[in-house]
């Protein structure tokens, strides 16, 4: 409905909603994720607007970094993931409230863009024409990747919220192509820190398969009803909702709770 | 102005067709998931090693499940599926999702091959052995 993969939602739902320890709440979002975005990507891809190229390219940095994330969790508290993901909460509330005004670039004289090919264009429907655009500093956006992925390994969430920043502000990519190629870019992203979670026994199948369907059935829907809606006060509220997940896991985080 | 960026028709029409195989994959999974999560609440099936009821209550108290332990090779999980065990019928439809994203990766290996994009080879030959170094890792562990 929004463009994020779930995950921000279903870890504090289940952990503050249904009181399930974080490390499996982290493990059914991991999952969903892979879900929503394998499931999402036709969508995306039939419409010419996908650049699988800087997908995978910055996939490289993503599963680096998911792989990093999920080692690292080992070593961090419950506490410690809680806070953090406060924090993520509250970055993703301040990122909405801020506009963005970028213009992407016809031409770029970024050396790894250029010598990878990674520049396109895409239909846009709305303006009725092709948009030629460029890619641009890809180092940057890289070194983001990697810092989105490791956050996507340790938290369990998509990073839908990272990626697109990283390519519409950094990279300088049209905002259409960065939601679509972040979407595609998380499923893997996922998959790269769900072996290590699996393997260690964080993904408990009774709570992250009924998880996953619920998210699928819940996206379809989100999207229709987000058809009717006013843009502004879905802002409005996915704001006010995110702030107080927020203020909640950091309580949790804190040692407060209200149970 | 034509990019080397612009998918040859061929190679949209073959992304396109990994992404419905994605999507019919992330169905099916569902659908399989589905059912196992029907037999663990009716606890259904040999081999279930404990009440639906029970674990549900002790994982609404936030606790660790200290005799949880995945299901590790692919024969277990096979071997458990046709004994109609509700809790490998969900993990092997969990599996087989996180799957998909790496198959989409090696199959577009196979696509930039066959375009002869050397660096882009390399590239998605990277990040399919960091996917399976995440399996082969987290084994370890």
């Amino acid at each position: 409905m929004l463009g994020l993969g779930g995950g921000v939602i279903i870890v504090p739902v289940l952990t503050l909603l249904f009181g399930i320890n974080i490390r499996y709440a982290i493990g059914a979002s991991i999952v969903s994720v892979i879900a929503t975005s394998s499931g999402a990507a036709v969508a995306y891809l039939k419409d010419h607007v996908t650049n699988i190229r800087v997908a995978m390219l910055l996939e490289v940095a993503t599963t680096l970094g998911a792989l990093s994330g999920a080692l690292l969790s080992a070593y961090f508290s419950t506490q410690a993931l809680f806070l953090v993901f406060a924090a993520i909460l509250l970055y993703s509330a301040v990122l909405m409230i801020k506009k963005r005004e970028v213009h992407s670039l016809a031409k770029s004289d970024d050396w790894l863009a250029n010598k990878l090919s990674l520049h396109s264009s895409y239909p846009d429907h709305r303006e009725g024409r092709t948009i030629h655009y460029a890619v641009t500093r890809t180092p940057l956006g890289l070194v983001l990747m990697y810092g989105a992925g490791i956050i996507s390994g340790l938290l369990g969430v998509g990073s839908g919220v990272l990626k697109v920043p990283a390519m519409d502000t950094a990279m300088r990519l049209p905002i259409k192509v960065s939601s679509a190629t972040s979407s595609f870019m998380i499923g893997v992203t996922a998959a790269a820190s769900a072996g290590a979670y699996y393997m260690r026994g964080d993904i408990i199948p009774f709570v992250a398969a009924p998880v996953a369907i619920g998210v699928l059935i819940g996206s379809r829907l989100g999207t229709r009803i987000m058809m009717k809606m006013h843009s502004e006060n879905l802002r409005k509220i996915f704001l006010v909702v995110l702030l107080l997940i927020a203020v909640q896991m950091g309580l949790k985080g804190l040692g407060v709770s209200f149970r | 102005m034509k990019t080397k960026n612009q998918m040859s028709a061929q190679t949209f029409k073959a992304e396109l067709l990994i992404s419905w195989v994605l999507l019919v994959g992330v169905i099916s999974c569902a659908s399989i998931a589905f059912f196992g999560i029907l037999g663990k609440l009716f606890n259904f099936g040999t081999a279930n090693k404990e009440n639906s009821s029970d674990l549900v209550s002790a994982l609404l108290q936030g606790g660790v499940l200290n005799d949880y332990h995945p299901l590790t090779s692919a024969s277990s999980v096979l071997s458990q599926v046709a004994h109609l065990n509700a809790d490998a019928i969900m993990t092997g439809a969990l599996l087989l999702l996180i799957a998909l994203p790496i198959i989409r990766v090696a199959l577009t290996t196979l696509i930039f091959l066959r375009e002869r994009d050397w660096p882009f080879v390399a590239i998605t030959l990277i990040v399919f052995s960091v996917l399976i170094s995440g399996i082969l890792l987290g084994k370890a562990l």
